[in-house]
């Protein structure tokens, strides 16, 4: 009988040392957490990355219209009235130079287009000028002239369209140069 | 048979298992889906731009280099086809009331327009055997196309107004994406 026992005893050892070795140690556990937080912060990172790269990418094309818009009503206003002369500070504004002179004899004058389609000048000064267009963007054409006797020769142009990215303000800006001898 | 019990998974394993795939899963297709629709909506805006930027350019270049005559906007540009009469009234005369197309002939005499047809802009010319050549294609919408003129005084060229939008209903998202474009010219050849 007592080697029955024994047996027995054996039989139960070794069941226990089986059950022992089917169960992972901490350092595997360890390992194995570890590798996997490092894909799902990696997977979170690219996510989030390619969703801000995208919106921002949205925000570009629609902001690369806008100035574009401007643009092209400014030529339009050019081509077809560009007058020459100054404004002298009284009486209708007549023509495209004189629209952009109007702060002459310091000739830089700024305007807020928050408008779109574009129908006419707005006041000239940027100071109430929200991120209204679209609910979003806000877009400033500021305007340089070059006067020679009285005359102006050449308006230099900086179109940009801003929009808010989180914290940061971007901006697209094209400049264009207007002249009667295009 | 004690030993060979332990190799498959308990029932408790299997439901946590199944309960971190089903919490999982969903946020990861969700995630995708994201990403998918964002790209998608780049894509669309992309695609209005370059159909929108390609149709206004091709209608201004065209008429203000080989426009000589506007005649008859009131009438639809199909024949019979009207008289050569420049139907541009001179300022302070209002301008036309903005037809949806626009109906001219350049220097030979040779008719060209461009009109709505469904949701499309199309060009047409008789004189050069051209029928519904159209400048944006149908995965596109375009609404308010119009076109007017005036002269600005008596001798000078018709300056000719267009103007349109182009949108793109994205999806299931039924706020559409759109573009407006709007332009004024002369005629470089009148």
């Amino acid at each position: 009988m007592p080697h029955v026992i024994h047996a027995q005893r054996r039989a139960l050892n070794m069941k226990k040392i089986h059950i022992a070795k089917n169960a992972f140690s901490l350092v595997e556990v360890l390992i194995f957490v570890v590798v996997f937080s490092l894909f799902f912060v990696t997977a979170a990172t690219i996510v989030t990355s390619t969703l801000r790269i995208t919106t921002e990418n949205q925000n570009k094309i629609k902001a690369n219209h806008y100035v574009e818009e401007l643009g092209e009503w400014l030529r339009s206003e050019k081509e077809i009235n560009w007058g020459g002369t100054i404004y002298l500070g009284s009486g209708p504004i007549n023509s495209f130079t004189e629209q952009v002179t109007i702060l002459n004899p310091n000739p830089v004058t700024d305007f807020c287009f928050n408008s779109s389609p574009i129908i006419e000048w707005p006041s000239s000064g940027t100071a109430n000028c929200g991120f209204s267009m679209d609910g979003q963007f806000r877009r400033i054409a500021t305007f340089s002239a070059t006067i020679s006797d009285s005359y102006v020769n050449q308006i230099a142009a900086n179109i940009s369209t801003e929009w808010h990215d989180g914290a940061a303000v971007k901006v697209t800006t094209i400049r264009k140069i207007f002249s009667i001898w295009e | 048979m004690g030993i060979k019990s332990k190799k498959s998974f308990t029932i408790i394993e299997m439901v946590i298992v199944v309960g971190v795939l089903s919490f999982t899963l969903p946020l990861l297709f969700s995630i995708i889906f994201l990403i998918l629709r964002q790209q998608t909506n780049v894509y669309s805006l992309q695609e209005l731009k370059n159909q929108g930027d390609n149709a206004f350019s091709t209608i201004q270049s065209t008429i203000k280099q080989d426009g000589v005559n506007i005649v008859n906007p009131s009438i639809t540009p199909f024949p019979p086809y009207p008289t050569i009469i420049d139907n541009c009234p001179t300022y302070p005369t209002p301008s036309l009331t903005p037809a949806p197309y626009i109906f001219l002939y350049d220097s030979q005499g040779k008719d060209f327009s461009y009109y709505m047809v469904g949701s499309r802009i199309a060009s047409n010319s008789a004189a050069n055997s051209i029928s519904n050549y159209f400048l944006t294609s149908d995965k596109i919408s375009i609404s308010n196309l119009q076109f007017s003129c005036y002269h600005s005084n008596q001798f000078s060229p018709p300056i000719v107004w267009t103007s349109f939008k182009v949108s793109r209903i994205v999806g299931t998202d039924p706020t559409p994406v759109y573009m407006q474009y709007s332009t004024k010219f002369q005629l470089r050849n009148y």
